[in-house]
């Protein structure tokens, strides 16, 4: 058997800037993030036996890093979406249905904002999604349907039916 | 088909979750209904740009891997889990000694019953008095008798 912190340290290099992304996007202070990645990875490491059983590990860490977003929100008792986040300032190119999409998207419910960003963001599936935090994938599929048609609304506010 | 399960199918369509053989069933309807086809291509410019919104944070690098914190942490979850076993065995062992005590036998039980013999004096019934308890419950005659000052 192959030393598990190799396949670990492969995994970070992998996954660590996605995990940074996630994090970053649901809280205030970027040195949060920091910690919680390597939180996230800590406790992979003490379920390292389960790490390796996962379907897909991506999907097994963004569970943990679910869990540690949400245990960090418990301890510090604040949270600052999507709004007070470090986005590129926006540039003279740059499409301008995207501001406006930016604040849509960071006035969404806070279950369907995380389930979208673990959609469009991480690119996981439905099923991935589901695991990760632990709802049906019927409830994946209708926070995801929900929250595309209010963002379709603020793009084109009135669309025909 | 009813225009809500178009909807859902339009919509799993723009986040890429059709199966293949629904997606060519979604697009042969697509090529023969325009409305549905334009609300599709309105789905995906929503995708895209919710998508281009997301992406659009600075890249920025994660802290280095950190060896020795993930060993130090893996060899304590591993006495973690030796104390773990351990606590284990010990409860399994209490519980055992718990169940056992309770479910003891505070003394043997004797199988052989020991037969009593009752007799009865004879009633004479000239000499009783007529209400007498001898005339109708001759059983209870000893008990009677003990119950007499």
């Amino acid at each position: 058997m192959s030393d598990p912190f190799i396949q670990l340290e492969q995994l970070y290099h992998d996954t660590a800037p996605a995990l940074l992304g996630y994090f970053r996007r649901q809280l205030a202070v970027p040195a949060d993030a920091d910690d919680l990645v390597q939180e996230t990875f800590v406790r992979a490491i003490r379920g390292f036996d389960q790490l390796q059983q996962a379907a897909t590990p991506r999907a097994y860490l963004f569970g943990i890093a679910h869990h540690v977003r949400l245990d960090a929100l418990r301890r510090r008792r604040h949270h600052e979406p999507l709004t007070n986040e470090p986005i590129a300032p926006p540039t003279g190119e740059e499409d301008a249905r995207l501001e406006p999409m930016r604040a849509a998207i960071s006035r969404l419910p806070e279950s369907q904002r995380e389930t979208l960003l673990l959609k469009l963001q991480q690119e996981l599936s439905y099923a991935e999604i589901a695991h990760v935090l632990g709802i049906p994938v019927g409830t994946v599929r209708s926070r995801l349907h929900l929250a595309l048609l209010h963002l379709r609304h603020v793009l084109n506010p009135s669309p025909s039916p | 088909m009813k225009p809500e399960h178009l909807e859902s199918l339009l919509l799993d369509r723009a986040l890429g979750e059709l199966s293949p053989a629904v997606a060519d069933l979604l697009e042969a309807h697509l090529a023969r209904d325009p409305e549905a086809a334009r609300r599709a291509a309105d789905f995906d410019v929503t995708v895209g740009a919710a998508r281009q919104a997301l992406h659009s944070t600075p890249a920025v690098a994660p802290p280095p891997f950190d060896r020795a914190r993930f060993e130090r942490a893996g060899s304590g979850n591993r006495l973690i889990g030796r104390r773990t076993e351990l606590l284990r065995l010990a409860a399994c062992l209490a519980v055992g000694l718990g169940a056992g005590w309770l479910l003891r036998q505070p003394e043997p039980i004797s199988l052989h019953a020991t037969r009593v013999a009752v007799v009865h004096p004879p009633v004479n019934s000239s000499t009783t008095p007529f209400w007498s308890i001898s005339r109708f419950a001759p059983e209870t005659l000893p008990l009677a008798r003990e119950t007499q000052p």
